[in-house]
């Protein structure tokens, strides 16, 4: 008999999980209580990890292509749903979606110049030194 | 509340957008939303740290300049266990800079000996492995620092260019250094001796990888004394004694992989490997002559033993290292990669043999032996594939490489055999070369787009590659801030702008704007990105659409910018054909005169055409050629010195390709249009080469010659000259047997000027002293020039169709003449007022055969249709030429042809003044 596993969001929707699913988070599996609050955390986007957590509990072969497929397009979202889904996703101690996660901004930022960079991170300051840096580096 | 999800997640998640105003944001995780971007810098250290390692170097730098933390975090030194400074100038200042991050550094890879000098600075004590290439200069003391100050080396590569500087002092300092060594791989080494060897059996005992390849002289009896050897590799090294080989290295008791390639051993020495060998297990033996040329040697079964040749099937040989896997043949690669049970030893094994056989294909593929053809379809190219997907990043990058080098069969005219680059097409080649292409490993990326480049000078595997999506990739990569990558992404495109197919593609994906951004980008010191960047640039300049992209982009003023500052002869060359392009478009757009007035534009192009380099001449002549089609640029060229240069580059081309000469008259054509340039040819001596060039048998090349004469017989001067040159026996030749309608033409019309009379009044007038010295008669050129016009012209009189169009005027019988009579190119041509006005004087000559033939020429000049028919027929409305055609038309003694042709010019007058009326 599976356990089931109550995942509170911030603003208090609470989401059954399976064992199976549930147990790919290392913060759950770590944890003794089946009933967890993740803080800072909505029920949109916890939702989501949800979704991601129960798809990849009921598939056997993680390498396969469809699933893969399913990954892209989960990973497929704006920048804020992806930045908190990281932040989730790193609360949850999930590493396989922290893995797809950082890939998705990893791929969004190769091939983008500096310049390209600057436009889509705000820039804090970039100071002269490390600007000197780079030039020796041949950037 | 509790709820079941099965929410679908939505496509790019574009319902969800979070807007920044939403009030909550704010308390979710402080400060995520900065001006309605998302402040990244909210994320935790270690996602930020996983989020390094998916980039490169250079990503890495630009991410972690974007603020303090990220700084710090960029040098974690977990995200600086390798480097990769090869596509770097990388010198002593900028490895001290780095030498804070490297204290862990575990891989290093470099190319060129002045950044093997900079290692040291790097300070990073804890290397294990160092992968160097171009090492050609490195010399023993570089190597030996090198080794004394990285105790903890396990591997040290240097190849595959050869290190001809090292030697075996270099290599006896690395064995006195380095005891933890495990590989060691050198390229090309003259002697290696047995004390160094020795020295690395006694210091060195976990060497279990040697390669000595490429070498001249290694000495085999010590190398039978390295009992740590598991894998060796000789390939391609000469002078080995064979037999002593085959006596002393069977009893090497850890030798389990044999790499002999490229080697004269013979069958005996194999076969006494194989069958004496206990821990052998693979013997790699490809394209080793005397074994293949052994008729009597039959590759026989030795128990548990694989012998790899090019007359083996090499993945079914591999297939048999797999006792467990049911799957055999071409995915024996893929099995083993994706093989859940490891064997160590068998690892071992398929991992050396990635490296081996990746190097020792480029190899063979950059000989381009004869004789190989059935090997490199049913294996060779599958083996290469196979390869380019290794977890070995330097395996993948000799695959792509190899790929790239075994489709050319000659490098000089860039030609590939079609059923290699089909073969890698079948494999499913493209898309797993476009995969690589899009790695963030820069080595990959450029080896890639090479291999894709070269593929696609086939049209279909050209067609393949874009329908993969690979123009997009590559106008990508061309944006690269690495030259390499850059480089060969820009040769990638150049390949696929020959013809009309992708053209528009390349600019659609941003290609023409990221081709002359290169050149700015390197426009000093990059010879090979810019030779690449310019020649695309110059395919796609031949395409209206495309020229006006190029216009628009920068282009004009970047090509320029090469043609006038660059030294290296291929971007001159193709600068300036990409200038001769976008000049090609005068009629609709602008870029013509727009190269014209971009500053010191035509004294470029009229220096290079006195370029050692004919490529060069050839281009920068094509170049001015078209650009003379502009009223402006003609008289610019001219006044910066253009009649002297492309005269002296006509007399200097007799033994030229017709190329050159084509483009070389072309260029005096297109400056004679003006009466004072024709005049200026003529003074510097220009009527001699083009007599000679219009003796051509190359019709591309005496027609041209035939129009640039036309041009300079319009001046009495120049017609004496042509006279006395000899000339006239040259444009009748012309005139009569020319396999062009153009250019048997084009020298009748420049014999009729040479013969309406005006020559005879200035010859009178005084020099035709010179002539008569010569024993030129001009009564007799000029009866030979009269005979051969009246038969060039009757040529077009169909005796019929004539005799119809005299008995009616109807308009269906004077069709027929003009449809029999015309000749489509003369459409082209376009006449001044002077012209036009002197073909009309000719109606009234005495001489019947320049009545008919300058009948014939109006009406050429008229045909409705004609690109410059309208401003030929306002010109001779304006001169009041109907007068004179209409009395041509009615004279009783005029000859037939030039009645009705002058009958047909007044038609299509009316047609043409008609027409605004319309």
């Amino acid at each position: 008999m599976s356990r089931v596993f109550k995942l509170k969001s911030s603003d208090n929707e609470t989401f059954e999980v399976e064992e199976a699913a549930a147990l790919l988070s290392e913060t759950i599996k770590s944890s003794s209580s089946t009933e967890i609050t993740v803080p800072n955390v909505k029920a949109e986007i916890l939702g989501k990890v949800v979704e991601w957590c129960n798809k990849h509990a009921e598939s056997e072969d993680t390498k396969d292509q469809l699933i893969k497929e399913w990954d892209a397009e989960f990973v497929s979202v704006d920048q804020h749903v992806l930045f908190k889904l990281i932040t989730a996703a790193d609360y949850l101690q999930i590493k396989e979606l922290v893995d797809q996660l950082t890939q998705r901004v990893g791929d969004m930022i190769k091939a983008k110049t500096l310049k390209t960079v600057e436009m889509t991170y705000p820039t804090f300051n970039v100071e002269r030194e490390v600007q000197e840096e780079l030039k020796s580096l041949g950037f | 509340m509790s709820r079941r999800v099965r929410r679908k997640v939505g496509r790019k998640g574009k319902e969800k957008v979070v807007l920044p105003s939403y009030p909550e944001i704010e308390d979710e995780v402080s400060g995520s939303v900065y001006n309605g971007f998302v402040d990244w810098t909210g994320l935790p250290d270690d996602t930020v740290i996983q989020l390094f390692s998916c980039l490169n170097d250079r990503d890495r730098a630009s991410l972690a300049s974007t603020c303090k933390t990220w700084r710090v975090l960029g040098i974690s030194p977990c995200l600086w266990t390798s480097l990769d400074l090869r596509a770097h100038k990388c010198n002593d200042a900028m490895a001290t800079s780095l030498a804070s991050r490297c204290v862990n550094l575990k891989k290093l890879r470099f190319r060129g000996a002045e950044s093997a000098d900079a290692v040291l600075h790097l300070q990073a004590r804890n290397l294990l492995e160092i992968s160097g290439d171009y090492c050609r200069k490195i010399t023993d003391a570089t190597l030996s620092v090198i080794v004394a100050r990285h105790e903890a080396l396990e591997s040290l590569q240097l190849g595959p260019d050869f290190c001809e500087r090292i030697s075996s002092d270099a290599i006896k300092a690395v064995a006195f250094c380095c005891p933890k060594l495990k590989k060691l791989r050198l390229s090309g080494i003259r002697d290696v001796h047995a004390d160094a060897i020795n020295a690395l059996t006694k210091h060195c005992p976990n060497l279990t990888d040697i390669g000595f390849i490429d070498c001249l002289n290694v000495d085999e009896m010590a190398l039978g004394n390295v009992v740590s050897v598991r894998f060796l590799s000789v390939a391609g090294t000469s002078n080995m004694k064979w037999g002593a080989v085959s006596h002393l290295w069977h009893k090497l008791p850890n030798l389990t992989g044999l790499d002999v390639s490229r080697t004269d051993i013979s069958s005996a020495a194999v076969s006494r490997l194989l069958s004496s060998s206990q821990s052998l297990k693979v013997l790699c033996a490809l394209n080793c002559p005397e074994l293949e040329g052994d008729t009597n040697f039959a590759p026989r079964k030795y128990k548990s033993k694989l012998l790899l040749a090019l007359f083996t099937d090499i993945l079914k040989e591999l297939a048999l290292l797999f006792v467990d896997i049911t799957k055999k043949g071409k995915n024996v690669f893929l099995d083993w990669r994706n093989s859940v049970n490891k064997d160590k030893n068998l690892d071992d094994i398929m991992t050396w043999l990635e490296w081996i056989l990746s190097h020792t294909l480029l190899r063979i593929a950059e000989s381009n032996q004869q004789g190989l053809d059935a090997f490199w379809l049913k294996q060779g190219a599958t083996l290469l594939l196979n390869l380019m997907q290794s977890s070995q990043e330097d395996v993948q990058e000799r695959a792509a490489t190899g790929l790239a080098t075994f489709v050319v069969i000659d490098d000089e005219n860039a030609s590939i055999d079609c059923g290699r680059a089909e073969a890698v097409m079948r494999d499913g080649g493209i898309r797993l070369l476009l995969n690589l292409a899009r790695s963030w490993r820069e080595g990959l990326q450029s080896e890639a787009a090479k291999a894709i480049a070269n593929l696609s000078v086939n049209a279909n595997v050209a067609k393949a590659v874009a329908e993969e999506g690979g123009i997009d990739i590559l106008a990508g990569l061309a944006r690269s801030m690495n030259r390499l990558v850059a480089e060969e992404a820009a040769g990638g495109l150049w390949n696929l702008s020959v013809g009309e197919e992708h053209k528009s593609a390349i600019a659609e994906a941003g290609g023409v704007k990221a081709l002359v951004d290169l050149i700015f980008k390197w426009s000093s010191g990059g010879d090979g990105v810019l030779e690449r960047a310019a020649g695309a640039l110059a395919n796609l300049a031949a395409d209206d659409k495309c020229s006006t992209e190029v216009a628009v982009a920068g282009g004009v003023h970047a090509l320029v910018m090469l043609a006038r500052n660059c030294k290296f002869e291929g971007v001159q060359e193709q600068a300036a054909r990409a200038l001769a392009n976008l000049a090609a478009h005068g009629d609709s757009n602008s870029n013509n005169a727009a190269v014209g007035q971009e500053a010191g534009a035509l004294e470029a192009l009229v220096q290079l055409t006195q370029s050692p380099h004919e490529g060069v001449r050839q281009e920068a002549a094509g170049a001015l050629w078209n650009l003379s089609f502009d009223d402006r640029n003609r008289e610019a060229i001219a006044a910066a010195g253009g009649v002297e240069a492309l005269v002296a580059l006509a007399q200097g081309c007799s033994n030229a390709s017709p190329g050159l000469q084509e483009r070389a008259a072309g260029a005096l054509w297109g400056l004679s249009v003006s009466e004072a340039n024709s005049i200026a040819i003529g003074r510097e001596g220009g009527v001699v080469p083009l007599i000679a060039l219009a003796r051509s048998e190359a019709a591309d090349v005496h027609e041209t010659a035939a129009g640039a004469l036309w041009n300079l017989a319009f001046n009495p001067g120049n017609a004496l000259r042509i006279v006395e040159e000899g000339g006239v026996p040259a444009l009748v030749h012309l005139c009569s047997s020319s396999v062009s309608k153009m250019a048997r033409f084009m020298a009748a019309l420049a014999l009729a000027y040479m013969f309406d009379g005006r020559m005879d009044e200035y010859a009178l007038v005084g020099i035709s002293s010179e002539s008569i010295s010569k024993g030129v008669s001009l009564d007799g050129a000029r009866r030979m020039a009269l005979k051969h016009i009246e038969t060039f012209v009757l040529t077009f009189s169909d005796p019929q169709t004539f005799s119809a169009a005299a008995a009616s005027s109807a308009p269906a019988a004077l069709a027929q003449v003009t449809e029999g009579a015309r000749i489509q190119e003369a459409g082209h041509l376009r006449c001044s007022g002077a012209e036009i006005g002197r073909f009309v004087a000719m109606l009234r000559n005495p001489s019947s055969v320049l009545k008919s033939c300058a009948a014939f020429a109006l009406l050429q000049f008229t045909i409705p249709g004609g690109r410059h028919a309208m401003h030929h027929a306002s010109l001779m409305q304006n001169g009041g030429a109907a007068r004179v055609l209409r009395a041509a038309a009615a004279a009783a003694t005029a000859p037939l042809e030039a009645k009705i042709f002058a009958k047909i010019v007044l038609r299509n007058l009316e047609h043409h003044h008609m027409e605004p009326s319309l």
